[in-house]
Order: C-alpha cells, then sequence, then structure tokens
C-alpha cells in the first residue's frame, strides 16, 4: 500500500520558563493512501503538537524537534523530511493547505470574522493554485455544496458569524478540501460540537475521505469517534505511544493496562455495572515518573516498570504495545530506521 | 539550535539549571507558584528592571530633596545669574596634576558689544569639593533639621552649579530635586484619586449595569470627547489665582485625575464584565453571597494586578500633564517649584539658545516618564505569568 | 395545572409553566426588539433522592432551566415550588432575602472547574466559601468541616492550602463537589459537571457523585449533552429541545422505548459499538433553529422525519402516555408512529450473548 506519511521517533519538546516539557516524545507511525490514523488519549498527551509539529505551527522560539524524522512522500517526486523545513519557507508553505491540509476542533477561532467564507477559501486556492479569480470562486462553491451547505451561490459570500457552529465546521472542512490534499489531518473536529451535529460532520469526512483516496489522521480524545472512522489507532500517553493497533484490535482485545483503563471508564448504555475509572491523575510535568509513565496508575504495576521506560513490543503484523507485561516477545527499537 | 543556547543561558541566571541533557528527566521540570513565575516574568524584562531602580533612585533622591541638593530651591545668588553648569574636574589642566574633585568658581564679565553676561573660569582657585558638607539648613523628611548635604562647595562665598543657575542664581539642579518632589508627587497623589474613583465607578457600572452603568458611560464619552490638554487647561485655567500654592497643587491634582479616571474607570468596567460571567462568581451567588462579599472576595483580587498595571501607566500621563500645565504658567505657582515650572525658563527660543541648561528639567521629565512607561510594560508581562 | 394542585409528598421540587425570556436590546437606547425564548413553558416534578437527567443539544434551554433553579436567573414567569421543612415555597417569587435560606438547600456544580474556582483563592477557603456566607460554625468548626470535606471527595487534607492551579482537572472538579455540598444541601444541579474532563477522570467523578448521593441522600438534577453519562448516573430523564420538553421517561424507558422523534434522532446520534465494529449513526438533517424565533407548532417538526400538517401549526402539549403515566411526550404523533430504540432487538441479543 502506498505510504503517504512517516513518522519516526517523533520528540518535540517546549522550553519555557519552568523548564523542558516533553510534550511529543518518541512517536512513530505511518500513514497510508485511503486509510485513516486515529491518535487518542487524554488532554497533555501530546497529540495535538504531534499534529502541529506535522503541520510545523509550532512557534519555533518555544517548540524544538528534538529528534526523530517526518518523512512526506508527494505524489511525484522524492520523499520530504518535514522536520528539516523551513517552518516559514514556501516548501512547507506548498505542502502546507495543499498536500497537508487540517481542520481544528473551533472552527469560529480558525475563521477570520472579517472576510467572507468564500474570500477564505478563494485565498486557500489562489495561494496553491494558478487560476483565475473566477476559477477559485466556481471551486469554492464547489467544495461548499461538497460539503453539504445548502445554497453554496450565496453561502459563499457570507460572513463566518453567520454561520452555525456546525456550519463552520463544514466550511473550515471546504477550505482543507479546497485543493484536494492527499492527507488530512482533523484535531478534535467535533468535540465542539452536539452529537447530532457531529454525526454529520464524521459521515461527512468520511465520505468525503472515500471519494478522493484521501489519508487520513483523526486525533481526538472520544473513543467512540475513533471507533467509527478510523482504520489503524495509536494510543498516547504523556507524550508516548504505549498501544498501536487496528481499531477492532483496540476495542476487543486491548492490550496495553491504559487502553483497557480507557475502556473501562467509558460509560457506555445498557451497560449497567459501575464505571471502572483509572487510579489518579495525569501527571503534571513536574512529577514525571522515572520508568514506564503509566506506572504510578497502572493496576498491573512491577518493579521494573518504576524503573525502566518499557520498548515497543510488537505483538502482531500491525500491534505493538509499550508495556513490561509483553516482555517474551521480541523487542524492535524504531530508532534502527 | 541558538534557541536552546539562549534557553540555557537564561536558565544559568538563576543558578539552578544544568545543560538539558544532563538533567534527570525530574529535574527538568520545576512546579513554581504563581508568584515565582511573575517574578521570573519581571526580571526577565530587563529594560523594567532597570526603569525601577531608576524610578526607585529618582524617588528616593528627592524624597531626601534636602540632603542630596546642595542647596535649597530658594537659595539665589545674584552674582551668578544664569551661570553655565560648572566643571566638576580632577586634573588641573595647566599642570596635568590629579586632585579630589574640585571646581573653578566663575567670574561673570560684562560683554560691552553684546551686553551679555559672559562667564569665565576663574584658574587661579581650586575650590575642592566636599562631601557630607555643612551648608543650608533644612527639614529633612519634612520634621527632622539638618544642615549636612551630601556635596557641595567646600567654601561657602563661592557656589557650585553643576546644571547651572537661573535668572536670580538659584541653582538649577537643587531645584530641580525640589521640582521633582511636586511633579512625581503629582504623579503618585494623580493616580491614587484616579484608581480610587476609577475602580470604583467602574466595578459598580459594570457590575450593576443598567441606567448607572449607561449614565456613567455616557459621561465618559463626553469628558474623553474632548482634547485633553485643553480641557486641562480650562479646568487648572478655573482654579482660583488667590489660593495659596498648596491648594493650587492640591488644585491641579484633581484636574489631573479628572481626565485619568475614565480610563481606568473603563478598564474596570471590562474586567468586572468578564469576571463576573466567570463561574466561581456564579458559584458565589448561588450560595448567596452579598454583592459587596463578591466585589471584596472575587472581583477585586482578580482586578488588582491589571489595575495597579493600568495605573502605572497612568503615573507618566499625570506627570505630564502637571510639567504642560505648570510649562504653560498655569499649573503650580511659586515659590512652589515643579519640572514644568522651572522648564518656563525656557519658553522663549532666545533662552534656549543662551542659556540651554535651562531645558535640563525637561531631560528628569523624560527620564520619569520613560521610566513608568517600561515599568509598565513589565508589569504588564508580569501579571500573565502564563503567557510567554 | 393550577397552583393549587395537590403535590405529592416525595416531590422536593415542583416547576410549572417555566419561561425564561431573555431580552435582545438593540440600538442607542436599548430598545428591545426581541426575546431569546431560552426556556418556554417547561413543567416537571423533581423526586427526593432522585437523579433527574436533562438532556439536550446546546440551546436547547437546559442550562437556563438549572440557573433558574438556583435562582442565578428569575424567571420571566412559572412557578418553582421547593419543599422545605416549613412546607412547600415558591422559589421563583422569593427577593434575595428570601432566598438565602433556601440556598442552603439547593447548591449547583459547575461544568468547568478551571472557570468555577477562584484562582486567588486557596482550595479550603474556596470550599468554606459558603459556610462563611452562612456564618455557619466557628472557624476551627469550618476547618474541620472542610477537612472532613477533603478526606470525602478524596483529596486529603493536605489539600486545604492549595491553590487552584496547582491541582488536576479532576482534583479541582472534586473541588468544586466539596463547596457544593459544603453546607449540606438537599438538591443539587449538576450542570456537564463531567464534560471537561478527561474520559479516565470522567468515571472518577461519576462515581464519586453517585457514592455521595448514596451516602447523603441527595437529589440531582443532572444536565448533560452526553447521553451516556445521562444513562450512566440518572433514574428519570427528560429530553429538551429549544426551551421546551419534549419528553420525560424513566432512563431504561427512554433507550428501549422511545416515544418522540426527538429522542429517537439523539438515541440513535450517539455512536454505538456492537461486535467488531461501530455501527452507523443516524443523522439528524440541519441545525437546531434559532430561540429568537421558533417555529411555529411543535418546535421540532423543521427536522422530523415524521412531521404532519398538525405539527406545523398546532403545539402538542406534554402529556403522559395513557398505557404508561411515567413517560410524558409532546408530540401528535405519538401514538402513530413506531421509533427505534438505542439497541435494536437484534443489537441486545447479541449484547446479553456476548456479555454472557
Amino acid at each position: 500500500m502506498d505510504t503517504v506519511l512517516e513518522v519516526r521517533n517523533l520528540k518535540t519538546y517546549f522550553y519555557i520558563e519552568q523548564g523542558v516539557i516533553r510534550a511529543v516524545d518518541g512517536v512513530s507511525f505511518s500513514l497510508q493512501a485511503g486509510k485513516t490514523l486515529g491518535i487518542v488519549g487524554e488532554s497533555g498527551c501530546g497529540k495535538s503538537v504531534t499534529s502541529r509539529t506535522i503541520m510545523r505551527l509550532l512557534s519555533p522560539t518555544l517548540a524544538r524537534i528534538v529528534a526523530g524524522s517526518i518523512k512526506y512522500y508527494p505524489a511525484d517526486g522524492a520523499p520530504v523530511e518535514l522536520t528539516q523545513v523551513d517552518p516559514s519557507g514556501d516548501q512547507i508553505r506548498d505542502i502546507r493547505g495543499n498536500e497537508i491540509a487540517m481542520i481544528f476542533q473551533e472552527p469560529m477561532t480558525s475563521l477570520n470574522p472579517v472576510y467572507t467564507i468564500g474570500q477564505q477559501i478563494m485565498e486557500a486556492i489562489l495561494l496553491h493554485q494558478d487560476v483565475s479569480k473566477e476559477r477559485a470562486r466556481a471551486r469554492a462553491i464547489d467544495v461548499l455544496r461538497l460539503v453539504g451547505i445548502p445554497l453554496p451561490e450565496q453561502r459563499v459570500d457570507q460572513y463566518p458569524h453567520e454561520f452555525s457552529g456546525g456550519m463552520r465546521q463544514r466550511a473550515m472542512i471546504a477550505m482543507a478540501l479546497s485543493c484536494n490534499p492527499r492527507i488530512l489531518i482533523a484535531d478534535e473536529p467535533t468535540t465542539a460540537l452536539d452529537v447530532t451535529i457531529e454525526a454529520q460532520i464524521l459521515e461527512l469526512i468520511q465520505q468525503i475521505q472515500h471519494d478522493n483516496n484521501m489519508a487520513l489522521i483523526m486525533i481526538t480524545h472520544d473513543l467512540n469517534v475513533i471507533g467509527e472512522v478510523a482504520d489503524h489507532v495509536i494510543v498516547m500517553y504523556l507524550g508516548q505511544v504505549v498501544e498501536s493497533a487496528p481499531v477492532d484490535d483496540i476495542f476487543e482485545n486491548p492490550k496495553h493496562p491504559y487502553t483497557q483503563g480507557l475502556l473501562n471508564s467509558l460509560p457506555m448504555i445498557g451497560r449497567g455495572d459501575r464505571l471502572e475509572p483509572i487510579i489518579g491523575s495525569v501527571p503534571g510535568p513536574h512529577e514525571r515518573p522515572r520508568g514506564c509513565s503509566f506506572a504510578p496508575r497502572c493496576p498491573h504495576v512491577m518493579d521494573r516498570c518504576r524503573a525502566e521506560m518499557p520498548p515497543s513490543f510488537v505483538l502482531g503484523p500491525a500491534s505493538d504495545v509499550a508495556c513490561w507485561l509483553y516482555d517474551e516477545t521480541i523487542e524492535v527499537s524504531h530508532d534502527a530506521n | 539550535m541558538n534557541k536552546l543556547a539562549g534557553n540555557g543561558r537564561r536558565f544559568r541566571l538563576f543558578g539552578l539549571r544544568k545543560k538539558h541533557d544532563e538533567r534527570d528527566v525530574q529535574d527538568e521540570y520545576q512546579l513554581l507558584t504563581v508568584r515565582q513565575l511573575m517574578i521570573r516574568k519581571f526580571l526577565r524584562n530587563r529594560m523594567a528592571l532597570l526603569s525601577f531602580i531608576a524610578l526607585v533612585i529618582i524617588y528616593l533622591v528627592t524624597l531626601l530633596a534636602g540632603f542630596f541638593a546642595p542647596y535649597t530651591a530658594r537659595d539665589a545668588d545674584s552674582k551668578l545669574t544664569y551661570s553655565p553648569p560648572m566643571a566638576i574636574r580632577l586634573q588641573d589642566p595647566e599642570t596635568g596634576h590629579f586632585h579630589l574633585p574640585f571646581f573653578y568658581p566663575l567670574r561673570g564679565k560684562r560683554n560691552m558689544e553684546t551686553f551679555q553676561l559672559e562667564y569665565v573660569e576663574e584658574r587661579a582657585k581650586r575650590i575642592p569639593i566636599q562631601f557630607f558638607v555643612r551648608g543650608e539648613p533644612y527639614l529633612a523628611l519634612g520634621v527632622i533639621a539638618w544642615d549636612v548635604h551630601l556635596f557641595g562647595s567646600s567654601d561657602p562665598a563661592e557656589r557650585l552649579h553643576i546644571m547651572g543657575s537661573d535668572v536670580r542664581g538659584r541653582d538649577l539642579f537643587s531645584r530641580i530635586i525640589y521640582g521633582g518632589q511636586v511633579s512625581l508627587s503629582v504623579g503618585i497623589f494623580g493616580v491614587l484619586i484616579t484608581i480610587a474613583v476609577g475602580s470604583v465607578i467602574g466595578t459598580l457600572s459594570g457590575y450593576y449595569g443598567g441606567v448607572f452603568d449607561n449614565v456613567v458611560q455616557r459621561v465618559i464619552e463626553t469628558i474623553r470627547s474632548f482634547p485633553q490638554l485643553p480641557l486641562w487647561m480650562a479646568l487648572a485655567a478655573a482654579i482660583p489665582p488667590q489660593w495659596p500654592p498648596e491648594w493650587v497643587y492640591a488644585g491641579i491634582v484633581v484636574v489631573l485625575a479628572f481626565i485619568n479616571w475614565t480610563g481606568l474607570s473603563r478598564e474596570a468596567r471590562g474586567l468586572v464584565l468578564s469576571l463576573k460571567e466567570r463561574d466561581y462568581v456564579h458559584a458565589a451567588e448561588a450560595s448567596g453571597a452579598s454583592t459587596a462579599r463578591i466585589v471584596r472576595v472575587h472581583l477585586i483580587p482578580n482586578m488588582a494586578s491589571h489595575i495597579i498595571v493600568t495605573a502605572t501607566l497612568a503615573v507618566p500621563v499625570t506627570i505630564l500633564g502637571e510639567s504642560a500645565l505648570s510649562f504653560l504658567g498655569i499649573g503650580v505657582r511659586p515659590p512652589m517649584v515643579s519640572w514644568g515650572l522651572l522648564l518656563n525658563d525656557a519658553i522663549k527660543i532666545q533662552n534656549i539658545v543662551l542659556y540651554p541648561w535651562t531645558l535640563f528639567p525637561g531631560l528628569f521629565i523624560l527620564v520619569a516618564v520613560i521610566a513608568y512607561n517600561f515599568l509598565g510594560d513589565g508589569l504588564r508581562d508580569m501579571v500573565d505569568p502564563f503567557s510567554r | 395545572m393550577t397552583p393549587t394542585e395537590a403535590v405529592g409528598a416525595d416531590v422536593i421540587l415542583e416547576v410549572r409553566d417555566l419561561r425564561l425570556h431573555f431580552p435582545i436590546k438593540a440600538g442607542l437606547l436599548k430598545k428591545t426588539v426581541g426575546y431569546v425564548k431560552a426556556v418556554d413553558g417547561v413543567s416537571f416534578s423533581v423526586y427526593a433522592g432522585e437523579t433527574l437527567g436533562l438532556v439536550g443539544e446546546s440551546g436547547s434551554g437546559k442550562t437556563t432551566i438549572g440557573r433558574c433553579i438556583v435562582r442565578l436567573y428569575k424567571p420571566t414567569t412559572g412557578i418553582m415550588r421547593f419543599r422545605t421543612k416549613a412546607g412547600l415555597v415558591n422559589i421563583a417569587e422569593l427577593d434575595k432575602r428570601e432566598l438565602q435560606p433556601i440556598r442552603r438547600d439547593i447548591q449547583m456544580l459547575f461544568q468547568d472547574p478551571n472557570s468555577s474556582l477562584n484562582a486567588r483563592m486557596r482550595v479550603g477557603d474556596i470550599i468554606a466559601e459558603p459556610l462563611d456566607i452562612h456564618a455557619i460554625g466557628t472557624a476551627a468548626e469550618r476547618r474541620t468541616r472542610v477537612e472532613d470535606l477533603l478526606e470525602h471527595v478524596g483529596l486529603g487534607a493536605e489539600m486545604y492550602n492549595r491553590f487552584p492551579h496547582q491541582l488536576s482537572g479532576g482534583q479541582r472538579q472534586r473541588v468544586g463537589v466539596a463547596r457544593a455540598l459544603s453546607i449540606e444541601p438537599r438538591l443539587v444541579i449538576c450542570d456537564e459537571p463531567v464534560s471537561a474532563l478527561d474520559v479516565s477522570v470522567q468515571a472518577q467523578v461519576l462515581n464519586l457523585l453517585s457514592d455521595l448521593q448514596e451516602e447523603l441522600g441527595l437529589t440531582y438534577v443532572f444536565i448533560a449533552h452526553d447521553l451516556s453519562v445521562v444513562e450512566y448516573i440518572s433514574d428519570r430523564v427528560m429530553v429538551m429541545y429549544l426551551g421546551k420538553l419534549m419528553e420525560t421517561a424513566p432512563t431504561r424507558k427512554i433507550f428501549e422505548r422511545p416515544t418522540h422523534p426527538y429522542t429517537e434522532a439523539l438515541l440513535n446520534s450517539i455512536p454505538k459499538r456492537i461486535r467488531g465494529g461501530h455501527r452507523k449513526r443516524y443523522v439528524l438533517a440541519g441545525d437546531i433553529p434559532s430561540p429568537v424565533n421558533p417555529p411555529s407548532g411543535c418546535v421540532f417538526h423543521t427536522r422530523c422525519q415524521y412531521a404532519k400538517d398538525i405539527c406545523k401549526t398546532e403545539t402538542p402539549p406534554l402529556q403522559p402516555l395513557p398505557d404508561d403515566p411515567e413517560t410524558s411526550v409532546a408530540c401528535h404523533l405519538a401514538e402513530e408512529v413506531t421509533l427505534q430504540p438505542y439497541y435494536t432487538a437484534e443489537e441486545r441479543r447479541v449484547l446479553e450473548a456476548d456479555r454472557a
């Protein structure tokens, strides 16, 4: 299958007044055309920083990529090492928005209130494609129609505040799609929306993905969203990937105690049992554990977990888990790549 | 890479940080209290720190004016009118020998062509500068009678004017120090009134809204729709001329605060409007907290830092206001001195050409105003320690 | 229904025809140009010791109802009779002073612990605030009480002197719980208390709330947009849409036999997973209309797949089903259409087989 993006051992640290925050601390995955990768984790697990690192959107005065690689494979031409490009240069601008597009959680803050929806979509098109204004406008109307906005010929001239929350998210998606990106990164696209609107938006994203053979990275804290759209899932905790597996394995046969804990704390209708939450809370950067980052909350914790960080153990063709409970299998290091 | 080096340097400034790679995972991040974070933010802003130190020094000097000034503000020497600044020397220009600090006295001579008084140094008479010299008596801090000055001429008959003198031969440097008492305190008192009036009215109009808010906002808009200086001038001109100088001083303070409170009041109102929708205020309301309690426990502590910043930035405006009014002759009146009033000597262009040192008070105004602005900026950074 | 109608002895709060219309003001003179009908004629009862779930999309008015009950808002019209020791009191009409004793009995738990805790106050002072306001006990007694509460909500007395920003999100919400319980209320309005929390922490707080309820005999009105959370914690559920009640029924019945098309749509837009995969959700088309100009007739008719002509003109009243007095529904077609439950019979069989 054609891989479009390959991330290996990525580490992004923040340098702030209080010291260093290891926001992303060794993340690896690969993404294939037409497939969906789900990244799931709680707040502070580094899932959003991962996506912003790929897009090179982080402020270089604050965040630094300290290790790892992000390889983007264009449709034609040599692979691009995204960690090496100038974050404000032409090369990333050609890729960002054009080949890799992103939609955000809160559409209102990502849309500029003083321009019409149409102007903002046209801007994206004109930036990346050599077309006339009229063509760009026609394309803007097309994508608005594509994302299910009624009367796109009129809506194209309206301002973001004239759109409802769901419609704004549709407009964001339209903007992201305007240049036919090969990869779409959706960062909590439905978290700010009601459940009925969430269903609409997820259906829309999946349909467009299917039509365009687009690769999708779905970043969310909501396991149910992951269950609906993802093919492969990586579970993140404190900047690290603790489990990587096909979506059905994550739900039917979760390996890592953290994944198991997440599933047990999820209220599921009709289950009726008392919820079994994970004890404690996500440690702050000042109390980062020495060994396995999940050790202080883990029901199966062993002495070894507190002392040593577990490597990734390979459990199947597409399943890895970073947990000492699975030590009898062969160890593999992604650093070798 | 450069960025990391920069960070390393910053961390080492506080003597707490090792190089990143050598550190243990748990040591690389410290949990700081809000106060620690605020102090670090402030120390990070060099200009603000520098300005803060400068202002502390200036205020200290003016507070102890009698000690730091070699003469009192009214001490005149009719032989030395408009004398230029006298040079403090360490080296004898003729022999090349070094001495303790000394100066040559100036002797006035009428130029018979221009009829100007021209001063020349009398090289024959080397007068040492003495520290902790006894001189004119004064009241330190307004109560303690004393006559020791930080420095001065060792010969009472030969006066030292390091920044020159004015038309009546009064020492400009001493007058600037005494003038600072007025100019700088006008800033402080003006802003105290501004804070008191502005934050109370702003808080009430933000909290209650409705008709009161509407009226207050319209009043503020009316006041602000006038250009600031002419409005000040009109109000200052209304101060009765027969008032004693102290009353005039108080009147000027009130006039200056009259415009400034509007800005602070808007700031306070905006803060209250956003704070009163916070859930902790709702929680207190739902528990039956009185308005007074909500204002005292929830609003004021959360507003204080913003108010202090706004107030700090209002001080230089007030100082400038007083200076402008006094410069134009409608501010404080003699025998009081203020920087603006001193600058009044430079109001005629020919004076500036002939006696450029009369511009020195302007320099002090400039320094104080700039320092306050930098300090305000630094405080603003500090108030929100979680922004970067 | 009339105000004189008898109220059952087990009812702690009786709400009749509650309306809250926020005026929209415009122009220089702030003339009222319209009203946001946030709550528009809602009647329900809360029974002592139960958890009443209140669900709906954003803009449905569920939070506004909660804020009316704790009297952060004064209702435009309507009656809210609350059972005090001295009998039923209409709290909708009371002024600030008269409300003071009632406020000890009704407390609120807020959604976002970041904004519901004053960052300048210590945890102990935050929890003690309601005690302070009502001048309960001496300073030492209050401190003991707060330390007890801290232990009770699983924080430990050593948290007394911490500041909120030194706590994690879940810990902060526990502080919020302790504050709400400090003056021993009987009714707690929980306004989306877990939706700002991480999944693993959300479960902790839900468990804490149900433990405390059992222990202290609390009554909850639990406002949430997440039906799976409501299903977990509630005994009964009220479904709201655009300021009106659509349906109210015991929790199990809502999920097994929805009677309002909106309930059906809401249920079937929740993700569900049955053996080996997530099921496709039903997608309810369109957006919630503006509460300034709600649709005529049944407010849901613009999005209802079963809507008939009568729905566009006549507002259906909320009335009990003839065969099931526990369930009330506001729909002209309640007896005509058969609606899809959350799990189909087939799915239920699979689930039960899996569990066995």
